[in-house]
This record gives structure tokens, sequence and C-alpha cells, in this order.
């Protein structure tokens, strides 16, 4: 059986819950796998002594390669790519591999057939055997450089699960609900979604329900950082009929021993009884979420505000390596301190700075990008070319005998619409997420959504940066404050420019540190102002002088210590920020930093 | 000769844009008729990947023969140096103006390699 272990962004403890349901496994099944999906960030084996590598193999996709002999220079393969994988200079043809998607476009158009196609890896996939606690752990590692992630999750899913009923292969997935989540989807027969009892946990849960609802998984819950009632989360679980099936109390215990890098339920007996009952729960998760397809009210923004006034104001970026470091509390308390500023969400896969400070949508506009294709049927001929010439397996034919595109696997090369000889194909833009501005406690919110299974999200954090550009400079605001997406990745990289500084959240963990060093980088890259503040800074007092050294080295000045206190995550469900009480040390230490920042 | 300046916008006493791939625009002035024109890169600005390859394909096809800018990164530089287009990086905190200025007076030092790692990290 594939069990798949998800959530709507990183940090709400999925990695946590794999490991640990991967440890008591061995009780309820004979064969257990653990595979970590997360190929562009893996952390599963910094819980796991790794003692014998059993197997590592390559991942091989197709690439092209010019035969310069037959090539006449045409140029018609570089203007047909769509993946910018190519360049025509003087009397040659540059290929960049990494960039290529394999969808065969550039050899089915070239006249001369001077393309052929030859074997190229793009990473490794590793098998190793965790002998002391009786499980196979599988894991890939994409090449950097590379942007095929689901080419590795894919190959990594066919390696290892093991189809025998009496197997258990725990999908530990990236977090999102894009292209890499969907393809961790493929094939699996129940879905775990991790989620917290928060404003936040909630608006993530919800996206990835929407995913699973689509691909019609049967899906249940887990509850981490649970407070034994979770109302919020309750609520909607009996709306959309999705079974809780366990939650992991909110112990300061049980951070700690995350952060050394253990394993909970080896450390506590009642947490292995929470994960014992979990496994006993999977046989009867066989229901997929009811949701009901409401229809968005499209409203449209009135692009008032272009004439640009003052140029004079200071752009803030909250940035944390990972996911569920505190970097939404750090920004809403920011706006909060600022007080004339514009807030900008660029966290678009997984957008929550809407539910702090009392946030009421005011505009919003749809958002157009990449394409999209779809099939006429009064023109189609059922000739079945473009499901032979699709390399992502896109194409269907359903029962009706009509040939339908699945849009959550098409990849946009555009093969089809080439192929089809009776112009069926109708590419168009397609409608990727919407923008919002909403009014807050604290000032102007530009945020968006990006819909389920869309990519690009780096040209929708463009889009969000720009419209609150144009609001800051319209109102004369004195500052943009701005709520970066997790990871390093391109969305990140857009969410910097233009930015007078950064403010790193980070937490004393072994996967903080981690993550960490690599925005570090990132940050001195760009030659950018670098501030780091270190949540839950006593949870762990050895890793977080690991920080702080860290911090020393690339001479980065540490701003803040914010102290582990269970009353924030009280307030947060509230929808308030620390700031609420001015008493708060957790307040005083984030005015005290504000302070630095703006002098 | 043409000359290529990454830019934020029309403005040539705006500074230069550090980024080449994901530039804003670009200022092409022509040394023989003097003229000054500017080109929206809108499309690579929002490129999903490959957005320094296709801006360099843009700029050798519009026949220029130098690019002024603040960081290069070794694919675009591919595409360029194979062009036979001479690349000058680090104009980060110089108006576009200063930066002709000094390539015009032989003030710039041209650059052998890619000054920075690819993005797709």
């Amino acid at each position: 059986m594939n069990l798949s272990i998800a959530s709507g962004k990183g940090g709400t403890g999925k990695t946590t819950v794999s490991i640990n349901l991967a440890a008591v496994a061995q009780q309820f099944f004979s064969n257990i796998t653990l595979l970590d999906c997360d190929v562009e960030a893996p952390d599963c084996q910094l819980f796991l002594d790794q003692e014998i590598s059993l197997k590592s193999s390559d991942v091989v996709v197709k690439t092209p390669k010019i035969l310069i002999e037959n090539c006449s220079n045409c140029g018609k393969c570089v203007k047909n790519c769509h993946y910018n994988a190519l360049a025509k200079v003087n009397d040659s043809i540059i290929i960049f591999e990494e960039l290529c998607h394999s969808c065969g476009m550039c050899s089915m158009v070239c006249r001369d057939t001077a393309i052929t196609k030859e074997n190229r890896k793009i990473g490794k996939i590793h098998n190793t055997k965790i002998a002391d606690k009786g499980f196979n752990f599988a894991n890939g590692d994409l090449n950097v450089g590379e942007v095929l992630t689901t080419k590795v999750i894919a190959q990594l899913k066919e390696d290892f699960c093991d189809s025998n009923i009496n197997s258990l292969n725990i999908i530990d997935c990236p977090p999102g609900t894009s292209c890499p989540a969907v393809e961790s989807f493929l094939d699996t027969d129940k879905v775990i979604l991790v989620t917290e009892p928060t404003p936040f946990g909630l608006n993530d849960l919800k996206l990835a329900i929407n995913l699973t609802a689509e691909l019609k998984l049967p899906v249940a819950i887990v509850i981490n950082k649970s407070d034994g009632i979770d109302t919020i989360i309750e609520e909607y679980a009996k709306e959309i009929s999705v079974p809780i099936i366990g939650r992991i109390p909110f112990k300061k215990d049980y951070a700690k021993a995350y952060s050394a890098g253990k394993i909970l339920v080896e450390e506590f007996s009642e947490v292995k009884g929470i994960f014992c009952d979990i496994i006993q729960k999977i046989p009867k998760i066989n229901t997929v979420a009811n949701i009901s397809n409401k229809k968005i009210k499209k409203q449209f923004f009135h692009h008032a505000f272009t004439s640009a006034n003052s140029e004079n104001f200071q752009e803030i970026t909250i940035l944390s390596g990972k996911g569920g470091t505190g970097k939404t509390t750090v920004t809403a308390s920011f706006a909060a301190l600022a007080k004339n500023s514009v807030i900008a969400d660029t966290d678009v896969d997984a957008a929550n700075m809407h539910l702090m400070n009392n946030a009421k949508l005011i505009e919003q506009k749809d958002f157009f990008s990449g394409l999209s294709c779809q099939i006429d049927q009064d023109k189609c001929l059922q000739c079945g070319k473009c499901i032979q010439f699709c390399q992502f397996d896109a194409i269907e034919n359903n029962n009706n005998n009509q040939f339908k595109i699945n849009n959550l696997k098409c990849d946009g090369c555009g093969v089809c619409e080439y192929i089809c000889k009776s112009n069926a194909i109708i590419t168009r833009e397609n409608l990727t997420g919407t923008t919002k501005l909403s009014a807050t406690d604290y000032g102007p919110l530009i945020h968006a959504n990006l819909n389920t299974a869309e990519d690009n999200t780096g040209k929708l954090v463009t889009e969000v940066r720009k419209q609150a550009t144009q609001l800051a400079k319209f109102l004369q605001q004195k500052y943009l404050i701005v709520d970066g997406p997790p990871g390093i990745g391109c969305p990140v990289i857009a969410s910097l420019t233009n930015s007078n500084c950064v403010v790193l959240v980070t937490e004393p963990t072994v996967s903080g540190i981690h993550d960490l060093e690599r925005i570090i980088k990132l940050c001195k890259h760009f030659e950018l102002l670098t501030y780091i503040i270190i949540n839950k800074a006593d949870i762990n007092i050895e890793k977080a002088i690991e920080l702080k050294k860290l911090a020393k080295i690339y001479s980065i000045e540490v701003i803040a210590e914010i102290p582990f206190d269970r009353n924030i995550s009280k307030l947060l469900t509230q929808g308030k920020t620390p700031m609420h009480d001015k008493n708060n040390p957790i307040a005083k230490v984030l005015t005290k930093a504000w302070k630095t920042i703006i002098k | 000769m043409k000359i290529v300046i990454t830019a934020k916008d029309s403005y040539l006493n705006n500074y230069v844009d550090t980024r080449f791939g994901r530039a804003n625009g670009f200022l092409l002035f022509d040394s023989e008729t003097k003229k000054i024109t500017f080109f929206d890169n809108e499309q690579n600005l929002n490129a999903t990947q490959g957005a320094g390859i296709q801006t360099a394909q843009n700029i050798i096809n519009i026949g220029a023969d130098v690019v002024l800018t603040g960081h290069c990164g070794p694919k675009a530089f591919r595409v360029l140096s194979a062009a036979k287009v001479k690349v000058f990086t680090n104009l980060s905190s110089t108006t576009c103006a200063k930066a002709l200025d000094d390539y015009l007076n032989n003030r710039l030092k041209e650059a052998e390699c890619a000054d920075v790692e690819g993005h797709w990290v």
C-alpha cells in the first residue's frame, strides 16, 4: 500500500509524522519503506543514522543532441522550445540540457533530421536499510541546477514502492500543491495530511484537501501541536467529512527532541501509543473529501494607483530557509510596529498573512500565466497522434471516446498542438491564480492565491510585489514589508528583488541550521543588508549557539532571540500578533529588533 | 557599434538593473546614430525558466556588440560569448549614463567569465 504524508506547506510536521510512522509500522506490516520525495530539500536523513547503503542509481532522461553535419541552422527548434533551453548563435545551436523537459518538440520540428536523443543523468536515488529501526529508506537527489524534480520522484516511486499487499510504502511528499506534490500523489492509495490547529494550519490544509479531492484520493487528517480540542480543524473536517485519525500534543519536550534530530516514538512512550493508533486506523481511510465546487466571485482591480508619487520607502523582506519558523508572525508584528506600511504576502503557494490583523478583502483580480491546452471536440478526429507524442501522459481517451487533456499532468510543451493535423488543440493562457487587495488593522495588504497544481509561482510573486510597490508609492507609505516564500528557489529570488534589507527568521533545530546557511549564501550573493532573528531560541541552547556562530562567520547581526511561548500560538489562533500585548516579552524583543532595522 | 545596458526603465540617469536575464528592460545605444532605444523585457522577466538565455538571444538578435550589466550568469554568458558579444559586469551602483560613459572612455574591464552562479539551485 502506498501512503502519502503531505501538507499544504512546509514546517507542519510532515517529516516527523512520516519517520515516526515508519518507526512503529513494523508491528503491523511485513515490509516498510520510507520514501523521501522532497528531492529539492531532502531532510529525512537528518533523523536517521544510515548504516548499510544497498543501492544507488542514476535518474536518466532523454535530451536532444545536434548532429552538426545535418543542421542547416534554421532556428526552428529554438523558436518552438517552450522552455528556453535552446539558443541560436551565429552558425550554431546551443543546448542547455538542464532546462530541457524532454518533450521531443525540437526533434519533431527539425526538417533536417539533425536532432537525436541521448541519455543524460539528472540526479541519483539511494536506498538504505535502517537496520535498528527495521525499515527501508529511499531518497532522491536532484543535481544542482536541474529542473525535472518530477522525474526523480517518479523514478524513486517506481523503484522502491513495493506492491505487495502486506507492504507499507510511506511517501514523505514535498510541500505545496504544485507539480512535485502532484507527482508524489500519483498511484498513491491513501493520503494523510498533517496540519496544526491555527488559522494558518487550516488555510494550508484546505489547499492540500483541494488537491486530494481533485485527484479523488481517500484522505485523513493528523493534527500536530494539538491543544486537545482543535476546534478550528474539527469544524472543517466535519464539513468535508474527513476523519481526524491522530493528534500529537503541543509540548516543549517534543520540540526539544525534534530540534536534536531525535525520533519521538523512541523517546516518549505516549507518542508511540499515538502513532500505533494512527497505523491501525490507516485501513479505514476510505473517503474522498467532499468539496462543493463553489465558484469564486470575480472582481477586478481598478488600477487607480498607477501614478507614482514617492520613491521614498524602505523595502524589508522577511525570509526563512524553511516553512514554519515564525516568518509570518514576525512580518505581522513588524507591520504593527511600522504603522504606515504596505504589506505584501509573497508566499503565494500558501498565503496566510490575510488570516491576521482582521484582513478584509477589497478587490481581487485574475492572474494568467503559462499555457494550457484544450481539445476542440468538434475538430478532433481521434487519430491518436497527440497521445502517442505526449511525453507527459497528459492526454486521455475517456469512455465516451473523447480525447481530453489532463491539466494536472500537462507540462505546456505544445507538442500536441504542433502534431495535430486538424488544428483541434487550442492553447491559451492559463488562469493560474488571483491577486488580492485587503485592508488590515496595520495597513493595506497585497496577497495572492495560486490555484491547485499550478506552477510559475515566481511570476505571481513578481506580480504581487509590483502591485504592492505601486500601492506604497501611491499612498506614500514609509515601508513595504514583504513576507517571503519558504525555500531558496525562484519565488524567493523574485521576492528579494529591490529589497533594502532582509530579515531571516530561523529556529535552533538541525534543519533550521541546515536551511539558514543556504539562504544566507543567497542574500550574500545579492549583496543585501541582512539580519537574523532566532525564534524559539531557548528550546535548544546548543543549536542556538551554533546559529550565532554561523551568523558571525557571515558577519550578520542577530537582532532578536524570541523565547518559546505557548501563548503565541493562542494569539495566532485568534488572528492576533504578539504586539497586541505591549508588555509581552516577545513584543519587547521584536520592538527592539524593528528599531535596529529602521535606524 | 551597438551597446546594451540592462536598465530599470527608459531613463538613462536611473541605475543599472543588476539582474541580466530578469532585468526590467534594456537601453540600446547606437554609437553611429547616437540614438538611444529602450526595449521592454517583460516576457523574460516572467519566464518560468531560461530568462538569461532568452534575454541574451534577444540582445544578439538586435545586433549588440557590447553588454553592460550588474551580474551575468553562466548560461547567458555562454550565449553572449558564443556570439562574440563583449560583457562588462559589476556595474551595481552606477547610473546607466555613467556606465556608458565609463565604457566609451575605456574605464571598464571586460568580464572573462560569468561572475555569478546560475540561480536554479
